[in-house]
């Protein structure tokens, strides 16, 4: 099946980049906006086709003669709805049976209410920009699902964990940087979907006869807390699990990194923030980490032995990470099983096993 | 011929590299009345035309070998793509002109000689760009190692890892005909070069890399031994490692993390780290005593130290502040890289994955 994937230069478009083009059942082709998109996918060695993914007459163009369409692009939330618009018309005016569009479980917050399905309307009144806008895009597809073609099929992972993955590197970076806080006391629901298994779902979408339309959630099996989660991490790379420290306590306020957190959720400033980020020259940026030492990164965490004093450590959870760690339920996923069959999913235990020996790679480990 | 200020300055190339790296640099020293851009040379006629915009007083032509015949720099930089580095030194030595060449030398050992037996040849001077040499933490390590303070130095353990984010303007760069390389000829020559520099000459022991057939690496890994220093980097442009420089000693650490160049901790065995005070400097202007001197804050003030002492070199008659032998040197060693390149390792993926990877590694027979 001749699949086009946007936003392919991703952590989820690469690895199923990767996957595609070790097996002859896919022909994946990356429609990249910007030569740079590529880099995560150089060592493939495989032909791109670059478009202004902005503007649906290139984006259009670029999509004839595929099959399906995988809308993975990831920009900040100023261009999420606007991607999501833009991948449906150009899909409808190339011919496109199916679009495949990657959402997330953030559009229902915490997830507070056990009632809560695939089926359940996004909260648009989230706090922040991104499950709203996220929240947005799929009630656009939402309405376009009656329609001939294409197809829409919108996928809502929660947290996209594995090899590569952030939400993977962040307990092992804050395990080596000295304590890992996790609000909620730790009993939060942890939504993770392997990326291997988010692949699969995708994988189960395209080969699937069902010629359905909807929104689905999509979750590893099993339901794993945050202190689990964290747990399994320490144990796994030799950190005493005397680290993880837990917090009934709030999200931080108070800090300079916290209300930035907080402007940055607001439209006027973030979008002043983004022109005056466009308008500085890389010399200038360099500038701005020099006086700002944390832009600069360097969060380099050197192996330090195992039974190394535990540092002290006051709890200071972003407001993300608060939410996150406080989701209540887990969000239901049969349907998609109802619609398109068993996806084949690999289990927590697995799926850690590649997380750890990534993150030893990675650098870390004590 | 005697040179004097300003000094001519030419270059063939006016891509991202002349663009990103050297305008703002030689513009400041334009203004302080030290160089003067005479010549630009590029095939493109969209970069011509950025060129004569960004420096109207020179001379922008497609044909390098013309506009520096015409113009008659005493300094040509050569900031075009590798595989041309050869031929544009050429055509700078035979216009007379000394050469700073962006690294990586060529993108060969031979076309690297090549260029040196013409500098020599010619007696010009022949520089090659290694920004890196002008990080402070990195010429105080080096201050450290000379000084015998970290005692016999036993291992490093040298990891830099994050998503590609140079603005390049084609796809050139991910294709090994047009680039010669992935992130080692990238990264892996400034890595290389600064190796060589603290530790002294080093001797490839194993290299590892993910590039298949038709790719180039994303992913690299070399082991080097400098005369019983054992050295290990790691380098990647397609995801977040824990990056940092991990220098072992008998008598204690040195840390650095990649990206903020005035960072530099010491411990000794079992003791917490301590800031090390930053003392490196660089002589900051053009007279023989170097009475100026200073220390750069952001990488773009390192071009500015470079350019100084490569036209200290030429006006005073100083060390190139990265010679051509040491340039080839470096290449030497990427070459043995990539001469002696086997599979990578990836345990993070399923067996036949990995399998599959190893088969179609660049190495491997179709």
């Amino acid at each position: 099946m001749k699949v086009a994937i946007l936003g392919a230069g991703g952590f989820v478009g690469s690895r199923l980049m990767e996957q595609a083009a070790l097996t002859p059942e896919w022909q994946f082709v990356p429609v990249l906006r910007s030569p740079k998109n590529l880099a995560r996918l150089s060592k493939l060695g495989i032909a791109a086709r670059f478009a202004d993914t902005g503007r649906i007459e290139p984006l259009a163009a670029a999509l004839e003669g595929f099959e399906a369409v995988i809308n993975l692009a990831a920009g900040d939330w100023t261009s999420i709805r606007a991607d999501a618009e833009l991948a449906h018309a150009a899909c409808a005016r190339a011919g496109t049976k199916l679009l495949i569009h990657l959402s997330s479980a953030v559009v229902f917050g915490r997830v507070e209410s056990p009632t809560l399905d695939d089926d359940s309307a996004p909260d648009l009144g989230s706090w922040m920009l991104y499950a709203r806008e996220k929240g947005l895009a799929e009630n656009f597809l939402r309405e376009r699902m009656g329609a001939a073609a294409p197809r829409v099929v919108v996928l809502r992972p929660g947290l996209i964990w594995g090899p590569r993955s952030p939400w993977s590197a962040l307990p092992a970076r804050q395990l080596a940087g000295g304590v890992a806080w996790l609000g909620g006391g730790g009993r939060g629901i942890c939504n993770l979907v392997h990326v291997d298994n988010l692949a699969r779902y995708v994988h189960q979408v395209l080969r699937s006869p069902a010629t359905v339309s909807g929104c689905y959630n999509v979750a590893d099996p099993g339901t794993v807390t945050w202190q689990e989660f964290y747990a399994a991490v320490a144990a796994g790379l030799g950190y005493p699990g005397l680290r993880i420290r837990l917090t009934e306590a709030g999200p931080h306020r108070t800090s300079p990194g916290a209300v930035l957190d907080w402007l940055k959720q607001q439209p006027p400033f973030y979008r002043l923030m983004k022109k005056l980020l466009k308008c500085l020259s890389s010399e200038s940026k360099s500038q701005l980490k020099h006086y700002l030492p944390g832009l600069a990164g360097g969060r380099y965490q050197p192996p330090w032995p195992a039974d190394a004093p535990v540092p002290e450590s006051a709890p200071r959870l972003t407001r993300e990470h608060w939410a996150l760690q406080n989701t209540v339920h887990r969000l239901p996923t049969q349907k998609f099983v109802r619609d398109f069959g068993d996806p084949g999913l690999m289990g927590f235990e697995a799926g850690l096993a590649f997380t750890l020996v990534w993150l030893r790679f990675a650098g870390y480990g004590a | 011929m005697a040179i004097s200020l300003p000094v001519r300055i030419g270059a063939i190339g006016c891509g991202a590299a002349l663009e990103h790296l050297y305008v703002n640099p030689l513009r400041r020293l334009a203004r302080r009345g030290w160089v003067q851009v005479v010549a630009l040379a590029d095939p493109s006629d969209r970069r011509r035309e950025w060129a004569r915009g960004v420096f109207p007083g020179a001379r922008v032509e497609a044909e390098a070998a013309r506009v520096l015949a015409e113009t008659q720099p005493a300094l040509t930089i050569i900031t075009s793509p590798p595989p041309l580095h050869g031929a544009h030194a050429e055509i700078a030595f035979q216009a007379g002109c000394h050469v700073l060449c962006e690294k990586p030398l060529a993108d060969s050992v031979v076309a690297g000689r090549r260029i040196l037996d013409l500098a020599r040849e010619r007696e010009r001077l022949l520089g090659v760009g290694m920004t890196r040499r002008f990080y402070p933490c990195l010429a105080e390590a080096r201050r450290w190692l000379q000084a015998g303070q970290l005692g016999r130095v036993l291992a490093y353990d040298y990891r830099e890892g994050g998503v590609y984010g140079w603005p390049v303007t084609s796809d050139a760069p991910f294709r090994r005909a047009s680039s010669g390389g992935g992130v080692l000829l990238d990264k892996g020559i400034h890595v290389l070069d600064l190796l060589g520099w603290l530790f002294g000459p080093a001797e490839m022991i194993r290299s590892e890399d993910d590039a298949w057939q038709d790719g180039v690496e994303a992913n690299s890994i070399v082991h080097l031994d400098h005369r019983g220093v054992a050295g290990r980097m790691q380098l990647s442009w397609d995801q977040d490692l824990n990056s940092g420089f991990l220098i072992r000693g008998e008598r204690g650490e040195l840390m650095m993390p990649i990206g903020p160049l005035s960072q530099l901790c010491f411990r000794q065995p079992g003791q917490a780290w301590q800031t090390v005070p930053i003392q490196a400097d660089w002589p900051g202007d053009l007279e023989a005593a170097g009475q100026v001197r200073g220390t750069p804050r952001t990488y773009y003030e390192c071009i500015d130290y470079q350019l100084i002492q490569m036209l200290r070199a030429l006006l005073l008659g100083t060390a190139v502040p990265v010679s051509g032998e040491e340039g080839l040197e470096t290449l030497a060693l990427v070459d043995a890289a990539y001469s002696r390149a086997e599979p990578l390792e990836q345990p993070w993926l399923p067996a036949v994955e990995q399998a599959l990877a190893r088969k179609r590694h660049w190495h491997s027979q179709p």
